[in-house]
């Protein structure tokens, strides 16, 4: 099996399972007991009507399904019932910009020290590198990141007055969100990778390696390292799931207009066609980023890639 | 014939968290130029540290170099720095491991594992090396080596790979290789192979080899010296005719006996050694053999034999051999007897 | 050398052996579970985990009889008071201050502990019990039955976590129950695989075989035989389910997921906190501050014990 093959088989997976998840949202959605416009009990019954009729919410089930299906395809997410008919596509695409740019901040700083702890840790086990990651790393995964934006902004933010505790705008904005974000990333990419480094230290081939005559250096950096970072880069899928999670509570805190605080407002105002619009939005982006990652998984090893082929 | 490899009352512990085990607990013997002599032992009798320490592959931390010398071009390799010992691991001595599934780097092409050591200790270039390296892989018998230098590892199959190993270890044209177990992981049918080649690129580049392994079949078909190793000491030495046709030590009897044999009667069985060999982490003072020896004798308990020379070649170190010890014949099965 | 000891003949006469000394282990033996508990016990960090959440456990129970009010009691004459160390010992007066609508935070944050790891305790459990049942079943018959659950575990792990949970709590409306079942009903996957994979390895083992052969029924050789070895990892995966469980209820009432008021989690108090960050840090920092600790104390925990019982998986 090859990896273009590999990769149209995963592409096909990752469809049918977004198709899954729309169609099991939408019926959900349009099955939820009440009227769409709860939060509007006081409107005269014509104006009501009016609405619903002007929404297609009187159409049949399955015209709504596949309306909203075609609509999908064509890029439209459909229209918010809270926010006067304004297009879900472009809400989404006004606030995807301020959370993806948190998120590539936090990912690329977190990996940059994860790593870095990480090795560390894992050549000099019981140095006080290895101590501090191992702080981290037990840190990053028992501290809420709501407890960590909320100190970070109050600390950072509020008494020492260093960067601004919300809104957007300049890069100092996203000083203090993208350092909340960034914990998770580092506790887990160092804990990952230093795992990986004690493991990949005690190979077989290590040793062969150093049997060869090669220097220390020579041997970390041709034979341990490659070997121990090229799994690191599955944990990135999971990883985009946390974020995911992290920027709804930062965005939160920080009052920051991105995707993650659409979201947490559509929820409370039970605005349906924006919860399936952005739940649509969300597990597209999940599921594209998780397919992206294991095709780059199957690039950079070589186990993956040219699996197979020349074997007897 | 001069001597390229002389070891000398060598001992190694390893540090654990409730003390210290005592792997090798002064092992002594020597290589000949061009020469193959086997060391053979139980799993855990000290083979493998021993051969480990040539090289000085072993961490340390947990494991010390208690004591002894190993004498190699003039210099104590016990002694010499890390520096130095890179200068002669991989170029003057080689070593191939036992799983040829592991010891390759799963992530590099075949041939960059190979121009690795030219690179290093020949100086050579990338495309020089890359030549040697295609040379090297057809040497040890791989078919189409200019395509297959730049596979991976998981594109070879096992026997493929402990050849490549082969060609990895003698590019240097190392003076003494050293076989840790290199046909224990591979198919009856390729172990035979890779004696064959082993044999065969040992007249080509004259090395000389150091085998550890636990199969006498395999010792009887390349060795010409063997040392038998017992709970991390010496215990018998000597030509593999002496070994094979006139054994001294009790242990290796039971060695003898428990391998399957062309001349021997269909109505002989297999004769298994009973019990297990000694902790290391408390070793018997007697000899450590003597728990498990039909012919264990009081003094047997409490002293460690001294090494006896049998002849100029066979060594062994064993109570029975003295004058006061009874006369013990070794048994039919161990010599191969009517 | 040592040549020390005088030769005699008598020396030279066959010794007694105790054959069962032949294969006698020099170092003494330890029972598993004993064991387990040695290097348990050891383990600096699990050992504070577990004083820590003793406390956080204590504190629970006698907690909320130790504040002023009960947890839901308002008082708007007392709105956001701010903790003293003095009062926080002596108990005079509200010992962890008020939030803006003058209740207790001492009570509150006692009581929402409590609510807290009820649901965690309920997640984990329902958990693990779908995730044992359908590993074990899956795995203990094979075939076509396991064919069937892998390709539908498959199709369910794409699914990301997060909206899965969002959208049933969307539905059912959140409660203590609903929030629980959410959370177990994504969690439960990684635990049926590793149940399963490791049901499929004792299967394959001799003692498995000889209780099949001598006649024991499908139910008795499943919880006779194959429970017992899956309880090291259904420990360690409740350890961890805890946790997460804890996080993903405050997380939930963050986003207005939680429970409704005038019910209190720790996430719900957290939620409230945040709204009055700025100007009234206490109502965020203690809970949070719990939180932590008690996320903390199981991980902690939960290493320790993983660590004790699989050596093999020591980091």
């Amino acid at each position: 099996m090859d990896l273009v093959k590999y990769s149209v088989r995963r592409f096909g997976y990752m469809i049918v399972t977004l198709w899954f998840i729309i169609t099991v949202t939408f019926f959900l959605m349009h099955l939820l007991p009440g009227s769409p416009l709860r939060n509007e009990e006081k409107l005269p019954p014509q104006i009501k009507e009016q609405i619903l009729k002007e929404y297609g919410l009187k159409d049949p089930l399955h015209v709504q399904y596949f309306r909203y299906m075609g609509g999908l395809l064509k890029g439209d997410l459909g229209t918010s019932m809270t926010f006067d008919g304004k297009k879900i596509t472009d809400m989404v695409m006004e606030g995807f910009p301020a959370s993806a740019q948190l998120g590539l901040q936090a990912i690329i700083l977190g990996c940059l020290i994860g790593l870095i702890l990480g090795v560390i840790s894992g050549l000099r086990r019981g140095s006080w590198v290895d101590n501090i990651t191992t702080v981290i790393a037990v840190l990053g995964v028992s501290v809420p990141s709501f407890v960590i934006a909320a100190v970070l902004s109050y600390s950072l933010g509020l008494k020492l007055g260093w960067f601004p505790v919300a809104l957007w705008g300049t890069f100092s904005h996203t000083v203090l969100p993208t350092l909340a974000l960034t914990f998770i990333v580092i506790a887990q990419i160092a804990r990952y990778t230093r795992t990986e480094m004690v493991e990949v230290l005690e190979q077989d081939y290590i040793k062969t390696a150093k049997a060869k005559g090669l220097a220390r250096n020579k041997i970390l950096s041709k034979h341990a390292l490659r070997n121990a970072l090229i799994p690191a880069v599955t944990i990135l899928g999971p990883m985009t799931v946390n974020l995911m999670t992290g920027s709804m509570v930062v965005e939160l805190i920080f009052a920051i207009p991105g995707m993650g605080k659409l979201f947490v407002d559509c929820i409370n105002n039970k605005d349906l066609t924006l919860i399936m619009g952005t739940t649509t939005f969300y597990s597209a982006f999940l599921l594209f980023a998780i397919f992206i990652v294991d095709i780059l998984y199957g690039l950079i090893d070589p186990r993956i890639r040219v699996a197979q082929s020349g074997k007897e | 014939m001069s001597k390229v490899l002389e070891v000398k009352d060598l001992q190694v512990s390893f540090k654990t968290y409730s003390g210290e085990v005592h792997a090798v607990r002064g092992v002594s013997f020597d290589l000949d130029e061009g020469e193959t002599i086997a060391i053979v032992g139980e799993s855990g009798c000290g083979k493998s540290v021993t051969s480990q320490t040539l090289m000085r592959l072993l961490p340390s931390p947990p494991s010390v170099i208690k004591g002894g010398e190993v004498l190699f071009d003039g210099k104590d390799l016990t002694k010499v720095s890390e520096k130095e010992m890179e200068k002669i691991r991989g170029a003057q001595i080689a070593m191939i491991f036992q799983d040829p599934m592991t010891s390759l780097n799963p992530t590099l092409k075949v041939g960059d594992q190979i121009t690795e050591g030219l690179m290093k200790h020949h100086k050579m270039s990338k495309s020089d090396a890359k030549k040697k390296a295609v040379e090297m892989l057809k040497k040890v018998g791989i078919p189409s080596p200019e395509k297959r230098i730049n596979q991976y590892p998981h594109q070879f199959s096992g026997g493929m790979r402990q050849r490549a190993m082969i060609a990895i270890a003698l590019a240097c044209a190392p003076k003494v290789l050293i076989a840790d177990e290199p046909t224990t992981a591979l198919d009856v049918t390729i172990q035979a192979q890779i004696i064959d080649l082993m044999k065969e690129l040992q007249k080509d580049i004259k090395t000389s080899i150091i085998l550890i392994t636990h199969d006498l079949g395999v010792v009887a078909d390349i060795a010409k010296r063997v040392v038998v190793m017992y709970a991390g000491k010496v215990v018998e030495s000597g030509t593999l005719e002496e070994i094979f046709y006139q054994p001294k030590h009790p242990y290796t009897w039971g060695l003898l006996a428990s391998m399957p044999r062309l001349d021997q009667t269909s109505d002989q069985e297999l004769l298994p050694i009973p019990g297990s060999p000694p902790d290391l982490f408390k070793p018997p003072k007697g000899c450590p053999f003597a728990a498990r020896c039909k012919h264990a004798m009081k003094i047997c308990l409490e002293e460690m034999p001294e090494a006896t020379k049998v002849s100029s070649t066979h060594q062994v170190a064993c109570w029975l051999e003295h004058d006061m010890a009874p006369k013990v014949e070794p048994p039919a099965a161990a010599v191969g007897g009517e | 050398m040592k040549e020390t000891m005088k030769l005699t003949p008598d020396m030279f006469q066959p010794a007694e052996i105790d054959d069962s000394a032949k294969n006698a282990i020099a170092r003494p033996s330890i029972g598993f579970w004993k064991d387990v508990w040695r290097r348990f016990y050891r383990n600096v960090g699990a050992m504070v985990g577990l004083v820590l959440l003793s406390i956080i456990l204590v504190l629970t129970f006698v907690g909320p009889s130790m504040g002023k009010t009960d947890y839901q009691a308002q008082n708007l004459s007392v709105q956001d008071q701010e903790p003293t160390f003095q009062n926080m010992i002596s108990g005079d007066d509200y010992r962890f201050g008020t939030d803006n609508l003058g209740r207790d935070l001492w009570t509150r944050v006692w009581y929402g502990t409590k609510v807290s790891l009820m649901i965690a305790l309920l997640a984990a459990i329902l958990e693990i019990v779908f995730g044992v049942t359908i590993g074990v079943i899956s795995g203990y018959f094979g075939g076509m039955v396991d064919n069937i659950l892998q390709r539908v575990i498959e199709v369910l792990y794409g699914i990301p976590n997060l909206i899965v949970v969002i959208l049933f709590l969307i539905i059912f409306d959140p409660g203590i129950v609903p929030i629980a079942l959410a959370l177990a009903l994504t969690n439960w996957l990684p635990t049926a695989r590793i149940v399963r994979a490791q049901v499929l390895k004792l299967k394959s083992q001799e003692y498995v075989l000889a209780a099949r052969t001598l006649g024991s029924g499908h139910i008795r050789t499943m919880t006779k035989h194959l429970l017992p070895n899956i309880v090291s990892i259904v420990i360690i995966a409740v350890m961890f389910a805890i946790p997460s469980a804890i996080f993903y209820e405050a997380f939930l009432s963050f986003i207005g997921l939680g429970l409704r008021p005038p019910e209190a989690s720790l996430g719900v108090i957290i939620n409230d906190g945040a709204q009055n960050l700025q100007i009234f840090p206490h109502e965020l920092l203690i809970p949070s501050v719990i939180i932590g600790i008690m996320m903390l104390s199981f991980n902690l925990i939960g290493d320790g014990l993983r660590d004790a019982l699989d050596p093999r998986m020591r980091k």
